[in-house]
C-alpha cells in the first residue's frame, strides 16, 4: 500500500458496483478486508480494456 | 533545521507565476495528494492542516475521458523511492469541471489542475472549458500540462521529448486560457531538457515544472518477471533528488523561463537546494504518501526564517 489515506490509487481492488460494472475500491479506505462475493475476481492482473491505446 | 542566511524568501508570500499570484511556493506535486479534496479533516500535534501554508494543489491528473488506471500492482516499494504505474486513473474532465472544481473553489484550495492529453487540440480544448467553468473561481490559480508521464503506453511515442509537440500542446492551452498560470511539467527521461524548456516558453508556458518520475523498473527473483504489469514505471522519491537538482540547474542557466522544482524533497533542506539554484517554487510529492503534512510542514520550517513584521 502507498499513502494509506486515498490520495495516490495504489492499492486499488476491482468491486462489482452494482449496475453490472466495475469500479476501483481503494483499500485503504474501502478495505482491507472485503466481501468476496463483491469482488471481481477475473479482473485481477489484467489490463484494463483501453490497455495500450490513446488516452482519448 | 536552521535556515540558512541566504535564504531570505517567504514561503508562504504571494509568488507570481504569469498572469497569476499564488499564494506560497511550496505545492504539492501532481498525483500524490489526489484532486486536493482529501485530508482536510486531519490533523496533528504540531500542524493545523495538510494544507496549511501550502501555496498550491497540483491535482491528480485529469484526462479527457475517464480512465480506470492500470492493472495491480501499481506501486514498488524500494529502499530510496517507489516505482508507480497507476495509469492516469482519473474521474475524467468532465466529471472534473462539474463536481471537483467547484468543491475545490468552496473549500478555498489554491488549485493547479493537471491535464494529459494525447492531441495539443484537446488540451486547448480543456483549456477552453476551464477558462469558461472557471471565470468566478479565485481559488483557481493555473494549470499544468502532464508532458511526460511515462507509465502510459503509447504505442513507442514519447510524446513530451519532442520539442514541436510540446510547443504546440502549450500554444493550444496558451490561446485558450490567457488569464491563469500555464505550466509545463517536464520528463527527464531525455538526453537534453533544455531545449523542451525553451519550447515550451515559446509556445506560451509561464513556468516549467522539472522533473517528472524518472523510468524505473523492478524485476520479481520469485518469478524473474517484471514486477509491473507494464513492466515500466515512474520513479519517484529521495533517491532522484540529484537528478531533479541536475535539471533543474541546467534549464535555470540555459533557458529563459522560471523554473519549479520537483523531485525527491522530503523536507525543508531538500526544498532549499531548489531555491538555491533559482527554483520559483517547488513540489512536494512522493513525501505526501509517507506523511500527508509533508508539504505543509517544509512550508512551516521555511518560515521560521521569517522575520517577525514589525
Amino acid at each position: 500500500m502507498g499513502c494509506g489515506y486515498g490520495v495516490c490509487k495504489g492499492c486499488v481492488v476491482p468491486v462489482w458496483n452494482g449496475e453490472g460494472g466495475v469500479r476501483n475500491a481503494m483499500s485503504c479506505e474501502e478495505g482491507p478486508v472485503f466481501d468476496a462475493a463483491g469482488l471481481a475476481w477475473d479482473r485481477f492482473q489484467r489490463a484494463p480494456a483501453n490497455a495500450g491505446k490513446e488516452l482519448a | 533545521m536552521r535556515v540558512p542566511d541566504w535564504f531570505v524568501l517567504d514561503p508562504c508570500a504571494p509568488v507570481r507565476i504569469g498572469p497569476r499570484d499564488l499564494p506560497g511556493r511550496i505545492w504539492t506535486a501532481s498525483g500524490c495528494f489526489a484532486y486536493g479534496l482529501s485530508g482536510h479533516d486531519i490533523g496533528s500535534e504540531d500542524i493545523a492542516s495538510p494544507y496549511a501554508g501550502v501555496g498550491a494543489v497540483v491535482t491528480k491528473t485529469v484526462t479527457p475521458q475517464p480512465r480506470p488506471g492500470n492493472p495491480m500492482p501499481r506501486l514498488v516499494e524500494l529502499s530510496c523511492g517507489v516505482i508507480n504505474s497507476i495509469g492516469l486513473e482519473n474521474v475524467g474532465f468532465a466529471a472534473f469541471v462539474e463536481e471537483v472544481l467547484p468543491a475545490l473553489e468552496a473549500r478555498g484550495v489554491p488549485t493547479v489542475v493537471s491535464l494529459a492529453a494525447t492531441r495539443p487540440e484537446e488540451f486547448g480544448r480543456m483549456c477552453e472549458e476551464l477558462y469558461r467553468a472557471g471565470r468566478g473561481c479565485v481559488h483557481f490559480h493555473g494549470v499544468e500540462l502532464n508532458l511526460s508521464c511515462p507509465n502510459i503506453a503509447e504505442g513507442g511515442h514519447d510524446f513530451g521529448s519532442d520539442p514541436d509537440t510540446v510547443r504546440a500542446c502549450l500554444a493550444a492551452a496558451r490561446a485558450a486560457l490567457p488569464d491563469r498560470a500555464l505550466i509545463a511539467k517536464l520528463t527527464p527521461n531525455v538526453a537534453r531538457i533544455v531545449p523542451l524548456a525553451e519550447a515550451a516558453a515559446a509556445g506560451g508556458a509561464d513556468a516549467v515544472a522539472a522533473i517528472n518520475t524518472v523510468l524505473g523498473l523492478d524485476v520479481d527473483l520469485r518469478t524473474g518477471q517484471p514486477v509491473l504489469p507494464r513492466r515500466f514505471g515512474g520513479y519517484s522519491g529521495p533517491a532522484i533528488l540529484p537528478i531533479a537538482l541536475a535539471k533543474v540547474d541546467e534549464i535555470v542557466r540555459g533557458a529563459g523561463v522560471p523554473v519549479i522544482g520537483v523531485g525527491g524533497i522530503e523536507g525543508a533542506a531538500e526544498a532549499l537546494k531548489f531555491f538555491a539554484l533559482g527554483a520559483v517554487a517547488v513540489q512536494v510529492g512522493t513525501a505526501q504518501m509517507r506523511d500527508p503534512f509533508a508539504a505543509a510542514r517544509v512550508a512551516r520550517d521555511l518560515r521560521r526564517s521569517v522575520p517577525v513584521a514589525g
